[in-house]
């Protein structure tokens, strides 16, 4: 059995099959769950490609799946960007059996996981982007369960990342072209620029993510959550893959000042937006705006210490957006308004709760001794030493979402009451609490934490 | 290609795109992404095994029949026709597309190596999607607008690649489009139904 057998064929079968028993919930999330965790350990304890000694028995498992000419390809280097987006899979799945057990999330929840996984898998790379398309088709149900109205957000969500993949595609062809004729300059050009639009679409890079906040008040936030958390990520490794595999685009001066400007462009909108938001669901939106543009503006140092802060990023990112995501689900489920005013004076009702939103987005906007700072602060440095308008951008940004934080600790502590009650479950209690302290934990350890992940850069040897 | 063929696919398509914009009789509008299909399938058998090209056909009309099933299950589907106003200027823009589609699609054979006849045929199909899309907020026509820019950017893509795979996951992008429309359209009519 290859290793895209296991990390692609078995989970998208498991969706398939998780879909069939969508009426039993309980049993869905568990297999959902158990299923993910089993092939998240898989990743980080065996080797791809190697043999591997159990008892007696020795066998090795293949790195390819040839499909219709084509082939998936998972190498060795490839078993952390596995154990991190199944890692994230265990998690979400998990926590969704108490923030939002949705029938339809754990089948296209691990449908989006497959399929995300052989956009990373697939040769040649022009291939992802019809696989990332049709995760983002499966995502729809995610984002509009039965129940829920269908908004403009949501449509914009599919019509941008529609418009996306049609320029990847040709993007792909004309790399195909120009490396058969590498003297021809124009061709390079134009793959690049249709590569970079269809990027700008699927991230939502500035000026085409008024989509993001709209789609947060029209979803559950913890689905939005889910499929935001998953899609950036995934479309991340994706874009730095496609700068691996292509000589052009590493050698390119001008892509790294492009990413640069949108980075820093999308950092302070971001902020600013955030700084005079009074919706919690917008803030969230904005809140994964600002964190794209940090991953961009840290590839757009193409250094040794940019790429390693890149991947050093992820955790807190994707922690920063996990407990931000479920705290709002617990206000959405018992029907508090996500908006300032509606959370206004509730950490005497939902003390872990305010204490996760806090916790989140402190993080998020770099606040010392949380996950984000020591991220941030390299970025900062990285930033100081060539690119001091990119510095002062992700400043002005930085401030304003430190403000929105600082907003939301008034609007939380803001109350008359004398008494202090914990309407939180248990479990709640403990996922908020524990979720804080993580991020607490990595902000004042983080070279324990940032090590392991580094290793998710062994997948891209080229771009050192 | 002859000039008349040319001529005559490039005024069916025309029609069949322009009718998309001036009404919202959901019969029609299916039919009139029949129509599109059929031309796309003209277009990409140029270049393509017929067999091959056969498939954006017979996918593009699955599309339509998947749309047209859930469309009935919606009774208020032609409740609210567009006021005149609206369809003269969606058609005015339309005749615009046209012009630009004109214009543009032949100085781009230097971009894609492609008939300038289907150069425009794609060139108009694309932006007459982007007009649907950006000019309503209807989950049926939104659907309608993707495919229709979706199909122009097939017949410009089928110039350049050929392979069995991309065709094979283009009609399941295509298929998972119309059923995403037909998951909203069953949204909206149990909304209604409330």
């Amino acid at each position: 059995m290859s290793a895209p057998v296991i990390w692609i064929v078995i989970p998208a079968v498991m969706g398939l099959v998780l879909w069939l028993l969508r009426r039993n919930q309980a049993l869905s999330f568990t297999v959902a769950v158990v299923g993910c965790l089993l092939l998240t350990i898989m990743a980080a304890v065996v080797p791809i490609g190697e043999p591997v000694t159990l008892g007696s028995l020795t066998f090795t498992i293949p790195t390819t799946l040839p499909v219709l000419g084509r082939r998936f390809v998972l190498t060795n280097a490839d078993r952390m960007m596995l154990t991190l987006l199944y890692g994230l899979g265990t998690v979400w799945f998990g926590l969704a059996m108490i923030a939002w057990p949705h029938r339809l999330f754990p089948s296209f929840g691990l449908g989006m996981l497959a399929v995300m996984v052989a956009a990373l898998a697939v040769e040649p790379f022009l291939y992802a982007a019809l696989l990332v398309e049709t995760a983002v088709l499966f995502s729809v149900p995610i984002l509009s369960p039965p129940g829920r109205k269908i908004g403009l957000g949501l449509q914009r969500y599919l019509i941008f990342q529609t418009l996306a993949f049609p320029l990847v595609l040709f993007a792909g062809w004309a790399l195909g072209a120009a490396e058969a004729n590498p003297t021809n300059v124009i061709l390079f050009q134009r793959a690049s620029l249709l590569l970079g639009m269809g990027f700008a679409f699927w991230l939502g890079v500035f000026p085409f993510y008024n989509w993001l906040p709209m789609m947060m008040t029209e979803t559950h936030p913890f689905a939005a959550g889910f499929v935001l958390s998953l899609l950036t990520t995934a479309v991340l490794l994706l874009g730095l893959d496609f700068i691996n595999s292509t000589a052009f685009l590493r050698s390119s001066a001008t892509l790294f000042t492009v990413l640069r400007i949108t980075g820093a462009l999308m950092v302070v909108t971001a902020g600013l937006w955030a700084a005079f938001q009074v919706n919690l669901a917008r803030l969230f939106g904005y809140a994964v705006i600002f964190e794209t543009g940090f991953a961009l503006l840290a590839i757009s140092v193409n250094s040794l210490s940019g790429w390693l802060l890149f991947a050093a990023a992820f955790l807190p990112r994707l922690l920063g957006l996990l407990i931000f995501a479920f705290s709002l689900a617990v206000l959405e489920n018992q029907g508090v308004p996500l908006t300032f005013e509606g959370v206004g004076g509730l950490i005497r009702f939902y003390p872990l709760v305010g204490l996760g939103l806090l916790a989140a987005v402190f993080s998020m906007g770099g606040f010392p001794l949380l996950a984000g700072l020591p991220v941030r602060l390299e970025i900062f440095e990285q930033l100081a030493v060539s690119f001091r308008s990119a510095l002062i951008a992700a400043g002005i940004g930085t401030a304003g979402f430190l403000f929105a934080a600082i907003q939301l600790l008034a609007a939380l502590v803001r109350s008359d009451q004398k008494e202090w009650v914990s309407m939180e479950t248990w479990w709640q209690r403990i996922i908020l609490g524990g979720g804080s302290l993580f991020l607490l934990a990595f902000g004042v350890f983080p070279s324990s934490f940032y090590q392991s992940i580094l290793f998710i850069l062994q997948s891209f040897p080229q771009i050192f | 290609m002859t000039p008349l063929t040319s001529v005559v696919s490039l005024i069916l398509l025309t029609a069949a795109s322009l009718s998309l914009i001036w009404t919202n009789k959901w019969r029609y509008n299916i039919a009139s992404i029949a129509v599109q299909y059929l031309i796309v399938f003209w277009y990409v058998a140029q270049v393509w095994p017929i067999g091959l090209a056969a498939i954006k056909l017979i996918v593009g009309w699955m599309a339509g029949a998947v749309l047209g099933a859930s469309v009935t299950a919606n009774p208020r589907r032609d409740a609210e026709p567009p006021v005149i106003s609206s369809r003269i200027f969606r058609l005015i823009a339309g005749i615009f597309i046209l012009i630009l589609a004109l214009s543009a699609a032949p100085r781009s054979v230097d971009w894609i190596p492609e008939q300038p006849s289907a150069l425009i045929a794609s060139v108009f199909l694309i932006g007459m999607g982007l007009l649907n899309l950006s000019t309503t907020n209807d989950p049926l026509r939104v659907i309608i607008g993707l495919l229709t820019m979706l199909s122009g950017f097939e017949i410009m893509y089928a110039a350049v690649v050929n392979s069995v795979l991309v065709t094979g996951l283009l009609a399941l992008v295509t298929l998972g489009i119309a059923l995403t429309g037909a998951y909203w359209l069953s949204l909206t009519s149990s909304e209604d139904s409330e």
